[in-house]
């Protein structure tokens, strides 16, 4: 059943050195495991700054070697790929990032990239086939050609450049595209048309997405999975619906209502009060649940690490809460 | 808040913006702005990037600074019995009289008004200082500023903390309840709490709104988070590319936006439980170094009519406290 998966990732711990004058390290992944079936979906990691989530996104592109655990792409480790399969891998899994600036040398020309990227990863013998390649992932990405030829990266916008950087993670035919939060320095009128773009590229080229975002709402929107991460551990993950709608873990649960969102109905509950810590990264080093602290149902068997329960509504949640699986998710 | 009230802050014509290096002009941020604050209220001005929301905020904290200019316009802040005109004081001026006690500000990036070499305590020290508490020894002061530092829930040991040892998070509460503690009568605050994690951000707005409402204050809240408007202002200002475009209740533009760039983006938002297929606006806001003749919004409007293209439509009053900047809600002499 392995080999069915996309990816999969398998207890993979991260570790990162902090803080000057204590020399400690913390884990960013701690051992985390997700899979993505072999079929086009859209997997949304999300979870705040320090959860891990870009961390695990780096680990599944190949560019971050994890300490322990592996990830397999297609049924093969990808820290251990042949030269031949390297080359395969990256035009399987492409890669898109929050700046679409830091993404293209200011110098070049975006259509010469768009033209290299058909000819070395899309298979184009020659300049005609690779210009066709280019074309229809413009068309896909609603662009014009009159819009990016003979243009350098600054003399676009934000929106169109990333509509660029899109195209060309399309042009290679990817199976999987990290998206590490593609949407989070566009304007919100057009984070949609982004967005939009990644549902019909999933529809119409059977590209699956891994979609790494802070934003619960565009992740709604657009996914089918969600896997929330809290501090290296995911604490949730399971169909975006019932994740969303009711949220089973308690940092999800606080997480979602304090969402501000165009909704004046949500004002009341949002607006009651909830208490900020103090110095945070005492968590890192804790033992138990790292939610324990700000956790308003913690109790004794929080000091003991929580493993992963499965629900029946094909959640699984990292809380004692859920141990004896008959409970019922707090409310 | 009501009409009739006499406003705290009164925003005339500001025109304000940028010399563009290399003489390619002048970028004009905010293009003939007005605007009322009043008092006990919170109102929001939102809008996207470049639409001249920050530029106009540090223009009314009189915070200007080259590369940034006021053309013309003025604003008058009420001070006890006193209509100050404000645009026309120097920023000493604007220091002793205005500064900390009237007008506070919160800008969105702490470390522009911490200063990373000094302790958080000497940070309050100055303020009352400056504020005219010299006769206060240090002691007393630290004692003063630690009883508020409880009072809103902070730790006192991020008293003796330097600036980068504390998180994004308790940094923008510490310029939080900087600009608190002299009770000021309006708090401008500039995208406060961009850039942190969704629920530190709540508790810190919690916490403002709060103080504003027991100091009686009015907060004028900068954000691109229609979200953020929604859960805690009274009344919305809309800009786009240097204009108000509308103006309301939140609760009326929220349930029914009348600018068709409000309406746009109001669309374009996905929601929580929501799937429902959205579009975004097409095309970019305009340069706003040379901008559209007309309104600034039509090249990107399904509803444009000839006239939009050739005479700006200027901000009306369409309903009491109502006002939008739109040829569809005046009579039909415009429409053709």
């Amino acid at each position: 059943m392995k080999h069915e998966m996309l990816v999969d990732v398998r207890d993979v711990e991260k570790r990162f050195r902090y803080g000057v004058f204590f020399g400690f390290t913390f884990k960013a992944l701690d051992g985390v495991s997700l899979y993505i079936e072999n079929k086009p979906v859209i997997y949304t990691v999300a979870g705040e700054s320090g959860s891990g989530k870009t961390t695990l996104a780096r680990v599944i592109l190949g560019m971050l070697k994890p300490e322990r655990g592996y990830v397999l792409y297609r049924g093969r480790d990808i820290y251990r790929l042949s030269r031949e399969e390297i080359r395969w891998f990256r035009k399987e899994v492409q890669a898109i990032f929050q700046n679409p600036y830091a993404s293209f040398n200011p110098l070049r020309k975006v259509y010469s990239y768009l033209l290299d990227t058909a000819l070395n990863l899309a298979g184009a013998h020659n300049k005609e086939e690779a210009q066709d390649i280019v074309a229809r992932a413009l068309e896909i990405v609603g662009l014009n050609l009159d819009d990016v030829i003979n243009k350098t990266p600054s003399e676009l916008s934000g929106g169109q450049l990333q509509r660029v950087a899109i195209a060309r993670a399309l042009i290679p035919k990817p199976r999987l595209i990290v998206a590490d939060e593609p949407v989070s320095m566009l304007d919100a009128s057009l984070r949609v048309n982004i967005l939009n773009i990644f549902k019909e590229a999933k529809e119409r080229m059977d590209v699956s997405f891994f979609y790494i975002t802070h934003d619960l709402s565009t992740a709604y929107y657009i996914s089918d999975i969600i896997a929330i991460m809290y501090r290296g551990w995911i604490i949730e993950k399971g169909p975006i619906e019932v994740v969303m709608e009711k949220p089973s873990h308690p940092y999800t649960q606080m997480l979602i209502e304090s969402v501000p969102e165009p909704d004046l109905n949500k004002r009341e509950k949002w607006l009651l009060r909830i208490k900020l810590g103090g110095i945070e990264e005492r968590e890192f080093i804790e033992q138990g649940c790292k939610f324990r602290a700000r956790c308003p149902f913690a109790f004794e068997k929080c000091s003991k690490e929580p493993p992963e329960f499965k629900l029946e509504n094909g959640v699984t949640v990292r809380c004692w809460l859920y141990e004896d699986r008959y409970n019922k998710a707090p409310s | 808040m009501s009409t009739k009230e006499e406003p705290l802050v009164m925003v005339r014509n500001i025109v304000g913006g940028y010399i563009v290096s290399g003489s390619r002009g002048f970028l004009e941020a905010v293009s003939r702005v007005t605007l009322d604050i009043y008092a006990n209220e919170i109102i929001g001005i939102a809008g996207e990037s470049g639409c001249g929301k920050s530029t106009l905020v540090k223009i009314m904290y009189g915070f200007i600074r080259k590369p940034l200019v006021l053309t013309s316009g003025k604003i008058y802040v009420k001070k006890d019995s006193d209509l100050l005109e404000i645009t026309s004081m120097d920023e000493d001026e604007r220091r002793k009289k205005i500064w900390w006690r009237v007008l506070s500000y919160i800008p969105q990036n702490s470390m522009s008004v911490l200063n990373p070499v000094k302790r958080i305590k000497d940070h309050f020290i100055e303020i009352l200082k400056a504020q005219g508490r010299n006769y206060i020894t240090n002691k007393d002061a630290i004692e003063a500023i630690a009883s508020y530092m409880e009072e809103i829930g902070l730790p006192r040991e991020v008293l003796n903390a330097y600036p980068h040892q504390l998180s994004g998070g308790m940094r923008q509460r510490v310029v939080t309840s900087m600009a608190l503690i002299m009770r000021p009568r309006v708090v401008l605050a500039d995208e406060p709490t961009t850039g942190l994690d969704v629920v530190v951000q709540r508790g810190i707005i919690q916490n403002i709104v709060e103080s504003i409402r027991r100091l009686g204050s009015s907060l004028v809240l900068v954000s691109h988070d229609i979200g953020l408007h929604a859960m805690i202002t009274d009344r919305m200002a809309i800009m786009y590319a240097g204009k108000i475009v509308e103006v309301g209740r939140t609760i009326d533009i929220l349930r029914k936006p009348l600018h068709p760039y409000t309406q746009a983006l109001l669309e374009s938002l996905p929601r929580l439980g929501d799937k429902k297929p959205r579009e975004g606006l097409r095309g970019m806001p305009p340069n706003l170094i040379s901008p559209p003749p007309g309104c600034r919004f039509h090249p990107r409007c399904p509803f444009a009519m000839d006239i939009c293209k050739k005479v700006e439509p200027g901000l009306v009053e369409v309903e009491p406290g109502r006002l939008v900047s739109c040829y569809i809600y005046r009579g039909e002499e415009h429409r053709r």
